[in-house]
């Protein structure tokens, strides 16, 4: 599995951060970063929730 | 009952709408549901009588979101501001995002969980001075003063002027509304300018807005006192950063505009947590269970975000205007330039097409895209000290106190309009 920041849409809400801080993480101005595009099997579900949780629906999955 | 008559309803309660007053919120969801089924972009006449232009009220959380996001046909240059206009609330991008530049690095994650030993200690002290009492008020003795204090040593106000703060917040943001005190000092002001009060005591929209423009002058004749003292006397505050923000990198900003953004940060920052708060707990008093299942919860750091996040969903306070820039065809309804747009997140957070069960608390909801924080480029740029200090003053209040009801001899106030509590009375259960 794969993750990215759409940051057109993302507007620092931190709902990821505060899911998962093992992948992402916020910039100075408090934006998501996807600190591990390759999420390891055992944060899989942890992305999952973080991708739910976003109201701007900004957390991109990608499945090989 | 039939579509026909379903429809019906709701263009009745359409063209009555009124979220502006506390008994409004007897039948708030109800309303929003009947409008949301039947009518979800509705055209609103007593909203277009208040001096608005045509308005229009979306119900629907797909709407709601679009309108949020499309900050291009949904302008935040509403008007009705006293004095100016505020930054960065009242501004759209470009220019919007510029502002926010500024004041984002201040308000991130980092810088909010830096003040977490802070607001543990402050609610602690208030919480055991509040249970020490004979009888309390949680709005009066916590929820108002917890927030309000946080922020006014965070921007750099002087905490000695607390009282006339609260008064100038009040005065400006609850006019109207049923907040007693607001309507209370509102009507003194006016009677001193030398206006004449209508039937009800209250006043006229224009006489309304001579007095939001006279106490908005004493604010902002405060701010550039402040503004004054911290240019001879720098400080760690915010009003001494501003100072030295620069707009785009290329320059400082004007009296004007550090003036009119000390006003955002103090009207938004004041208002908001205490509101949630308060409403929170009223419904705890009122649904014991409901408390129970938080307090066996709130020590678990692995759920107790989210159930934060569920009761603000829950009881979201906002609704955001918008002013629709052309003519535009949405969802089959056409809006034209210059109409009105209300946006109710506390209707769109109970749309059972985006949270199934919506009346009901669900403390590990998945998904929960609420927008008790908004959406878009103005969703709350105090969203994570937001959070934080309705997670800690939950926590730090049911420790010292998990069992309480409400005082049958003393009922909460609630108000209408950016909804909450004025007063909310609790005896031990």
């Amino acid at each position: 599995m794969r993750v990215a920041i759409d940051t057109a849409k993302c507007q620092g809400h931190g709902q990821c951060v505060m899911t998962c801080p093992e992948v992402f993480s916020a910039d100075d101005q408090g934006f998501a970063v996807a600190l591990q595009p390759e999420v390891p099997a055992s944060l899989v579900e942890k992305v999952e929730r973080a991708a739910l949780r976003c109201p701007e629906r900004a957390v991109r999955i990608e499945r090989a | 009952m039939s579509d026909r008559e379903a429809l019906n309803r709701a263009v009745s309660l359409a063209r009555e709408f009124d979220n502006t007053t506390p008994e409004f919120l007897e039948h708030e969801f109800e309303t929003y549901q009947a409008l949301r089924e039947a009518l979800p972009i509705a055209r609103s006449e007593r909203r277009a009588a208040a001096g608005v232009g045509a308005a229009w009220v979306l119900t629907r959380y797909d709407d709601i979101t679009e309108a949020l996001t499309n900050p291009a046909d949904f302008s935040n240059q509403t008007a009705n501001y006293p004095v100016r206009p505020w930054i960065p609330q009242a501004v759209d991008p470009p220019a919007h995002t510029a502002y926010r530049r500024i004041l984002n690095p201040w308000f991130t994650v980092d810088a909010m969980s830096k003040l977490e030993p802070h607001l543990e200690q402050y609610a602690s002290e208030l919480v055991q001075k509040m249970v020490a009492k004979p009888a309390f008020d949680f709005v009066a003795d916590f929820a108002d003063p917890f927030p309000t204090v946080i922020f006014c040593e965070l921007i750099g106000f002087p905490l000695g002027d607390y009282a006339q703060i609260m008064d100038w917040k009040n005065m400006t943001m609850h006019a109207a509304d049923g907040h007693a005190r607001g309507a209370a000092l509102v009507r003194e002001r006016g009677l001193k300018l030398g206006l004449t009060p209508n039937a009800v005591g209250g006043f006229s929209p224009e006489d309304g807005m001579k007095i939001r423009v006279d106490v908005g002058r004493e604010v902002y004749a405060y701010f550039a006192k402040l503004l004054d003292a911290r240019r001879k006397e720098p400080r760690d505050d915010l009003i001494t950063k501003l100072l030295a923000a620069e707009f785009e990198g290329k320059r400082k900003l004007t009296q004007e505009e550090l003036e009119d953004t000390l006003f955002l940060l103090f009207m938004a920052g004041l208002d908001t947590v205490a509101s949630v708060l308060g409403l929170i707990v009223r419904h705890f008093a009122l649904d014991p269970e409901k408390r129970r299942e938080f307090v066996a919860l709130m020590e678990d750091p692995e759920r107790v975000g989210a159930a934060v996040e569920e009761l603000v969903r829950f009881h979201a306070i906002v609704t955001s205007p918008r002013r629709v820039t052309r003519d535009l065809a949405f969802h089959g309804a056409q809006l034209r330039s210059g109409d009105f747009v209300a946006l109710p997140t506390p209707a769109a957070n109970r749309d059972p097409a985006e949270f199934p069960n919506p009346d009901a608390i669900e403390y590990d909801r998945t998904p929960n895209r609420h927008l008790g924080f908004g959406l878009g480029p103005h969703r709350c740029l105090g969203i994570h000290l937001a959070r934080r200090e309705v997670r800690i003053a939950l926590q730090v209040f049911h420790r010292a106190l998990p069992e309480y009801r409400l005082d049958p001899a003393h009922p909460p106030q609630l108000f209408g309009g950016m909804k909450g509590v004025a007063s909310l009375p609790l005896l031990r259960a």
